[in-house]
């Protein structure tokens, strides 16, 4: 990709090896108390061994015989063999003292998700610049402090317990926030998608979300990049090597503060003008970056990215099973800055062939009436129909579900999560046979998978199916999102 | 929004001085004189051509229509001269301890699209270009976009289409259009000039009159590093 490789990865590139690969890994302040941090942190490292057994876990407690069954050392010098990552879960005060010693012990990566440094100010900078003096002379690079750990799904080495409860795949997450970035991970695993690396950056002491950004750039695991940015570190950084990215690699972004304005006093018009907000929007714009407003919409745009083709423009085709619908999506779809496009002639007389006398002879295509399936040959028909116009850039469905879900009164989990499961091999089937047109299908459903259970046992693969949105909202926008990203590739790529 | 004299590390260059050095770039501007007295002011308006604009020059004034610092539309050097005097007077009533350096004279544009091309240093991103509707009422309808310097010719074109007014600028209601390929290389020229002189701290070209064929600075100014 022919990105500059920073100072620091250059001298020390095995860092990232002991960050998201390490094959012995120290949980410093491992407990058995359920729940707290060095209880997670040990139970999922213990858990993802079981696919690695090589991998040396590592219980260190000076007042613990013995931590999930795992022999407890009283310091990281007590381990007998080496330990290449560092998982350090006590209390701030003690963090320079643990991080001496897992410089004698010659550690390369640490996460420190101990709170209590400069997010607190005062003393806890001090403490933080400390922590950072010490890592720097031992050669340690690490995560944090401040945060919810890292995790890469692929390799099985985690720190965030959340990282662990989703599936393996492509899309990699770097968060500026804890909460967030496990909020993004529960959303993405509900809707089926796979997880690659997260890392929730904490307070940046040491490495920054840019320097994290460069490192996912190379990373073969990771095809689709998330960010929650709350504020950078190095603006300019992070824009020229968002800028090398977003050409082979999508970078989905959800930015906090976009209510903040420039309140400072300024010279000129521009000055007053040119608050934060607008800045990043530029920024992100100029390099390809999708900006999203929620995490919502970023995992519905990744989930787009992971299966459809890009939109070639903006205009769109409605399908429908009824008026209503078709009425208020196209509402949607022009608020959305999408054209609801004029069909072509010869798509209409097309169409004339397979559906009843009484359609709607017109866009949004209404089926009056009739109840097909997504699977259905007249439907899949209808698909083929659109797509093959010239004026159709994208489609969006709505169609009764696949399957009878049964009543309110008779629900039946069971049933529901059969259904899902056969809706998805429909889905999948349709996908398929309509990937030769290169354009996208997005259907929007009463019931897309929120449960990440059902995502994981259903075993659908995301990349392989339709994407399921359960309001035309959320389709329409990720249209437009993804239609001026095609733009920005093709107009960057002249 | 709060406009104050520059801060201690910084020069704000007067109407003259900015022009000047946009125009050492081979940014157009509608020549621009510093008359120090009623007499210079008179010679120089015979000099460039009636009708002119007097405009007051001082690093205190900010908004100098506001005040009655702006006279346009004079015919000749009775008008001229009866403006200096307005000038001076409502100036000092308005803002009596404002250090006057003297007025502009220039040549009165002819009738136009007024946009604004701006530049501010952002902490993150480093400087930053912006493109709008200019005018007096900017910081109103803030119909303006931006991009991080340096802006190349595709971000241009996309700057100038994704304002609310664009329609303005092809041509709205039989109005005449702006010659948008012109100004998409003027914000190339302008990203280029602010890449050149890193001391620019903020920058407004304001009005920027645009024509069908070509625009003008009518008004600058520039904040520079000390």
């Amino acid at each position: 990709m022919g990105l500059r490789m920073t100072d620091s990865t250059t001298d020390n590139p095995s860092f990232w090896h002991a960050l998201f690969a390490a094959d012995s890994i120290a949980v410093i302040g491992a407990k058995n108390t359920v729940g707290s941090w060095g209880y997670d942190a040990m139970r999922a490292l213990l858990d993802s061994t079981q696919a690695s057994p090589s991998r040396r876990i590592y219980a260190v407690n000076p007042n613990a015989a013995e931590v999930l069954g795992v022999k407890a050392q009283a310091s990281v010098l007590d381990i007998p063999g080496p330990v290449e990552l560092a998982i350090i879960v006590v209390p701030a005060p003690v963090v320079p003292r643990v991080m001496r010693q897992c410089a004698e012990k010659g550690v390369r990566g640490a996460v420190i998700v101990s709170a209590g440094f400069s997010e607190v100010g005062g003393e806890g900078a001090v403490l933080e610049a400390e922590v950072k003096e010490i890592a720097r002379r031992g050669g340690i690079r690490f995560i944090g402090p401040n945060c919810v750990g890292h995790g890469d799904r692929h390799s099985g080495v985690y720190s965030a317990v959340v990282a662990s409860w989703i599936r393996p795949g492509a899309m990699s997450l770097l968060s500026q926030s804890g909460t967030l970035g496990a909020s993004i991970i529960q959303n993405a695993a509900g809707i089926g998608i796979g997880l690659a690396k997260f890392v929730s950056t904490g307070n940046e002491a040491d490495l920054h979300l840019e320097d994290y950004l460069e490192y996912l750039a190379g990373d073969k695991d990771t095809g689709i990049i998330a960010l929650y940015i709350e504020g950078l570190r190095e603006g300019r950084r992070f824009y020229n090597l968002a800028k090398e990215i977003t050409p082979h690699k999508p970078i989905v972004a959800m930015k906090a503060g976009a209510t903040s304005g420039a309140g400072r006093a300024a010279h000129s018009h521009t000055g007053a003008l040119a608050g934060v907000d607008v800045v990043y929007n530029a920024a992100f714009r100029q390099a390809g970056v999708i900006r999203t407003e929620d995490e919502e919409e970023l995992c519905d745009t990744v989930l787009a990215l992971l299966s459809q083709p890009l939109p070639p423009g903006n205009r769109i085709a409605i399908l429908t099973m009824g008026g209503g619908f078709g009425v208020v999506a196209s509402e949607i779809a022009e608020k959305e800055g999408l054209e609801i496009t004029r069909l072509a002639p010869e798509t209409l007389k097309k169409l004339d062939g397979v559906l009843p006398p009484r359609w709607s002879h017109d866009n949004p295509v209404d089926l009056v009436g009739i109840r097909p399936s997504a699977g259905d040959e007249t439907v899949v028909s209808c698909f083929r129909f659109l797509m093959e116009d010239k004026n159709v850039d994208g489609v969006l469905a709505f169609l009764p579900p696949m399957v009878d879900q049964g009543g309110v009164g008779n629900f039946n989990p069971e049933d529901f999560r059969t259904a899902q499961v056969e809706s998805h091999k429909v889905l999948a089937d349709l996908n398929r046979r309509l990937r030769p047109y290169g354009k996208p299908l997005y259907m929007v459903t009463r019931f897309p998978i929120s449960n990440p259970k059902i995502a994981a046992e259903a075993d659908f693969k995301v990349a392989e199916t339709i994407p399921e949105y359960g309001h035309p909202r959320r389709a329409a926008r990720v249209m437009r999102y993804l239609s001026s990203y095609r733009r920005y590739r093709e107009t960057r790529q002249k | 929004m709060t406009k104050k004299a520059p801060p201690e590390n910084s020069i704000m260059l007067n109407e003259v001085a900015a022009k000047e050095m946009l125009a050492a770039a081979g940014i157009p501007v509608v020549v621009t004189k510093l008359a120090r007295t009623k007499a210079e002011a008179a010679a120089l308006s015979r000099e460039i051509g009636f009708p002119v604009v007097l405009k007051i020059v001082s690093p205190d004034v900010v908004h100098k229509s506001d005040i009655g610092g702006v006279k346009v539309g004079l015919a000749n050097l009775t008008q001229v001269e009866r403006a200096y005097g307005e000038i001076m007077a409502a100036v000092k009533k308005a803002q009596p301890a404002a250090c006057i350096e003297g007025v502009s004279v220039q040549a009165m544009a002819r009738p136009g699209i007024e946009v604004i091309v701006g530049m501010n240093r952002d902490a993150q991103f480093g400087p930053v270009l912006m493109f709008g509707l200019g005018g007096v009422t900017v910081e109103v309808y803030r119909d303006v976009t931006f991009r991080l310097v340096p802006v190349v010719r595709q971000d241009a074109a996309e700057m100038i289409r994704e304002i609310k007014g664009y329609p303005l600028l092809t041509g709205y209601r039989g109005q005449p259009p702006a010659d948008v390929a012109y100004l998409e290389k003027l914000l190339v020229k302008v990203s280029g000039f602010i890449e050149k002189n890193p001391r620019i701290r903020e920058l407004d070209i304001n009005p920027l009159i645009a024509y069908p064929d070509g625009a003008v600075a009518a008004d600058a100014r520039i904040l520079l590093d000390a």
